[in-house]
């Protein structure tokens, strides 16, 4: 009986396609505007912080051989940092390096067709996500600020704060959030402590 | 071969009636909270992924095609040729 199951399923299985989208395919396009702020609006770390980032990220695991949408890449990015946060919790600094300088590339990808953040972006229907890649290219560089000083590597991590506070200040162009005066926050008791 | 169609936020009562309408006999995976399009990556549709029979995902389509095209009738052919 099992074997019958079995052979049903190889059958069965042969090839499956899955198709996401039905009434909606013929109209991709936003079906309204997600909430807009006033430019200096503050966005509190409750509404959008890290955790939330990378709880709208997870998922199928994108490999860098098969991204191919900037949509990807950012996926991808946001995955590789969660890693890297895991690991440098874990004190394994030159995994977590490698994690979060991926992370990092993946981010300049989208940054070179999406070069600004949005508090959310519209990706599906009325379904938007949190888009902060220079954010969290900051974020990423005041982690690694950590990490290279492990590694005694201490030019590295002055190029790593350089680089934080230049993406910052592009993120703080376009959103506010109190995450992103944290990280401004960090970068500063970073420079005290050199 | 297996299709399956996932309908992300739309209406079940929009569903059935597209279903009728267009005499689908394929299954339709309803799904109000977006989880299964999140989790496949789903940002923009329609979308297709064509998984095989080991659950590896080989293909996927991210825009309206016209399956009755040779070159798509091809590739589903070439799929199902695949052997384990």
């Amino acid at each position: 009986m099992n074997r019958m199951n079995l052979n049903l399923k190889k059958i069965w299985y042969l090839i499956l396609i899955l198709i996401f989208g039905f009434l909606g395919t013929r109209c991709a396009a936003p079906k309204e505007e997600v909430k807009t702020h006033p430019k200096d609006y503050v966005h509190a770390l409750k509404e959008i912080n890290l955790e939330k980032v990378f709880n709208e990220n997870r998922g199928l695991k994108v490999l860098e051989e098969n991204a191919t949408t900037v949509h990807d890449y950012y996926r991808g990015a946001v995955q590789e940092k969660e890693e890297g946060e895991k690991l440098t919790k874990e004190i394994a600094w030159e995994e977590a390096r490698k994690h979060l300088e991926k992370s990092n590339r993946f981010f300049l990808v989208v940054l070179k067709y999406l070069p600004e953040d949005e508090a959310y972006r519209n990706v599906y229907g009325e379904q938007a996500i949190i888009f902060l890649p220079n954010l969290l290219v900051a974020d990423n560089n005041l982690k690694l600020v950590t990490v290279y000083k492990n590694l005694r590597n201490d030019d590295r991590a002055a190029e790593a704060r350089a680089n934080g506070e230049r993406y910052l200040a592009e993120s703080l162009k376009n959103v506010k959030t109190e995450w992103a005066y944290e990280i401004k926050k960090g970068f500063e008791d970073a420079m005290q402590k050199k | 071969m297996a299709i399956l169609k996932v309908a992300t936020k739309e209406k079940e009562k929009d569903l059935i009636k597209y279903k009728k309408e267009h005499n689908f006999t394929c299954p339709i995976l309803y799904e109000d909270d977006a989880a299964v399009a999140t989790a496949y990556g789903v940002w923009s549709r329609p979308q297709t992924f064509f998984i095989n029979r080991e659950g590896k995902i080989v293909g996927r389509a991210l825009k309206e095609m016209d399956w009755t095209l040779k070159n798509m009738k091809e590739l589903i052919e070439y799929l199902l040729k695949e052997k384990k």
